[in-house]
């Protein structure tokens, strides 16, 4: 296992790629790193979990480091491990609350994410987790995908080339398509958005 | 992707790729213009749905290298399992092929049995009973480590000093009275000087305590010839007792003696009414053992 993965940075310009299997390498290396499982293991354990908690926080843990990384939501100073330990220790936290609400450690304070973070899609992802799932359930395969490369940043070639259409003329037009069922689908539950951001003046 | 005008800046806002004024002024125009909130919230959530089915092909992935590991695991174990079965295979091929090659060895010959030594004098004496096959084998020598000398030690006999013959003079005085008594005190080699001055008429006596006193101190050659002397000279009153202590004195220089203790045993054993036929039998007995 490759204890040592590359710096932020590095990391950052390979996970945002829009080569497949560069990114995936990448993260592989990432889910393979020994040090960051033990560190995040042993926080979780030192924090009440145990050996499974510690290894399913270490598995979202990645996910957001992902996430982050692609979005060169880092400070450049930190070190990696001290990063990943940072949303080790967010995860847990939030994972714990989720379990028992009222039984959270006092002196304990939420962990911030980290600087830059957007708050409403890491709510989103962490406490409407389920009603984005059943949402993205009733989306074509398709739109799926290519809601997923359009995230990933991936161009409209780029998308043609993945999923096989023609040209990035029919990629733009499939990739319209897609956008306007998903938000057709998101006016079914409003409750699911509508109140991320609340303005101050109506 | 047939984007609004706003798109790219609540995008930008939402990656958090704004300023922080930048940010601090994007939402104040949100908390004026509600429209503009409800474009962020709902782009918010398209990105959210993406990042969740991100989220979602990350533990398809996840899962599938948990499961690769865990076969690497297992074909690592099952490999090391076949490595330990064909070691302990070759192991028991070679033990077998061992006990096999040893059972196949062809059986070591044993020495056949040596012919009993005609003893080289009884050949020169023409002696009818040497050329003869002797019934009995001498005791074979087998032990070259043998402490023939403790042996030779617990089969001499003392002798009595009061059968030594008095002096019919003086006998506080004579020579062979005060050497019995140093040789009753220990002081062997006083006792020889003493006897050596004892003159011819107690020469047997005298020699005879003079063999014994050898034998004490070590001088088993001495003592031998000496006793062998008395037993030519025919002494009536030390031949036997002489005899036997020649032999013991053989024995005490074996194996450099061998030939003639042997001869000596067997010629004492083939006379019962020898005083010391028993012992002879018991010597040899104790040989053979």
């Amino acid at each position: 296992m490759n204890n040592n993965p590359g710096t932020p940075a590095e990391l950052s310009v390979a996970l945002a790629a829009t080569d497949p299997e560069r990114r995936k390498m990448t993260l592989k290396g990432l889910f393979e790193n020994e040090a960051l499982r033990k560190r995040a293991i042993a926080h979780v354990r030192s924090h009440g979990g145990n050996l499974q908690d510690g290894e399913d926080v270490f598995q979202e843990a990645i996910i957001v480091l992902d996430r982050k990384l692609r979005r060169f939501d880092f400070v450049v100073e930190i070190s990696l491990e001290a990063y990943f330990i940072g949303i080790v220790r967010w995860s847990w936290f939030n994972e714990n609350q989720r379990r028992q609400k009222a039984a959270v450690v006092p002196s304990e304070t939420r962990p911030e994410l980290s600087t830059g973070s957007n708050p409403e899609i890491e709510y989103l992802l962490a406490e409407r987790s389920e009603q984005l799932k059943n949402l993205m359930e009733k989306l074509q395969e398709k739109c799926r995908n290519i809601l997923k490369m359009y995230q990933l940043e991936y161009s409209m070639d780029e998308i043609a080339q993945a999923m096989g259409f023609a040209n990035s003329g029919v990629a733009k037009k499939e990739a319209f398509l897609c956008r306007q069922r998903f938000k057709a689908l998101l006016n079914t539950v409003p409750e699911l958005w509508k109140d991320l951001y609340k303005p101050k003046k109506p | 992707m047939n984007k609004e005008p706003m798109e790219d800046t609540i995008r930008a806002y939402l990656k958090g790729k704004f300023s922080k004024p930048e940010r601090l002024a994007f939402e104040a125009e949100m908390d004026q213009d509600a429209s503009l909130a409800e474009k962020v919230n709902l782009l918010a959530t398209e990105m959210a749905a993406a990042e969740w089915l991100i989220a979602e092909e990350n533990r398809v992935l996840f899962e599938q290298w948990k499961q690769e590991k865990k076969q690497n695991n297992q074909r690592w174990i099952n490999g090391k399992t076949l490595g330990f079965l064909v070691f302990a295979l070759v192991f028991f091929i070679a033990v077998v092929a061992f006990w096999f090659f040893q059972q196949n060895q062809p059986a070591v010959p044993t020495p056949a049995p040596q012919p009993v030594p005609v003893l080289p004098q009884a050949k020169e004496n023409n002696n009818p009973v040497a050329t003869e096959e002797p019934k009995v084998a001498f005791p074979e020598l087998r032990q070259p480590e043998r402490n023939y000398l403790a042996l030779a030690k617990q089969q001499y006999i003392e002798p009595v000093l009061s059968t030594v013959r008095r002096a019919q003079i003086d006998s506080t005085q004579t020579p062979l009275i005060l050497a019995r008594e140093a040789y009753a005190a220990g002081n062997y080699a006083q006792a020889l000087v003493l006897l050596n001055q004892v003159d011819s008429t107690r020469r047997q006596s005298a020699d005879f305590l003079s063999a014994n006193a050898l034998f004490h101190l070590g001088k088993y050659r001495e003592a031998e010839t000496t006793f062998e002397n008395l037993v030519k000279t025919g002494s009536t009153q030390y031949r036997y007792s002489s005899e036997w202590s020649l032999l013991v004195c053989r024995l005490a220089q074996l194996p450099a003696r061998k030939d003639a203790f042997e001869k000596q045993l067997e010629e004492i054993q083939k006379r019962p009414d020898h005083p010391y036929f028993q012992q002879a039998k018991n010597l040899k007995k104790d040989l053979n053992k």
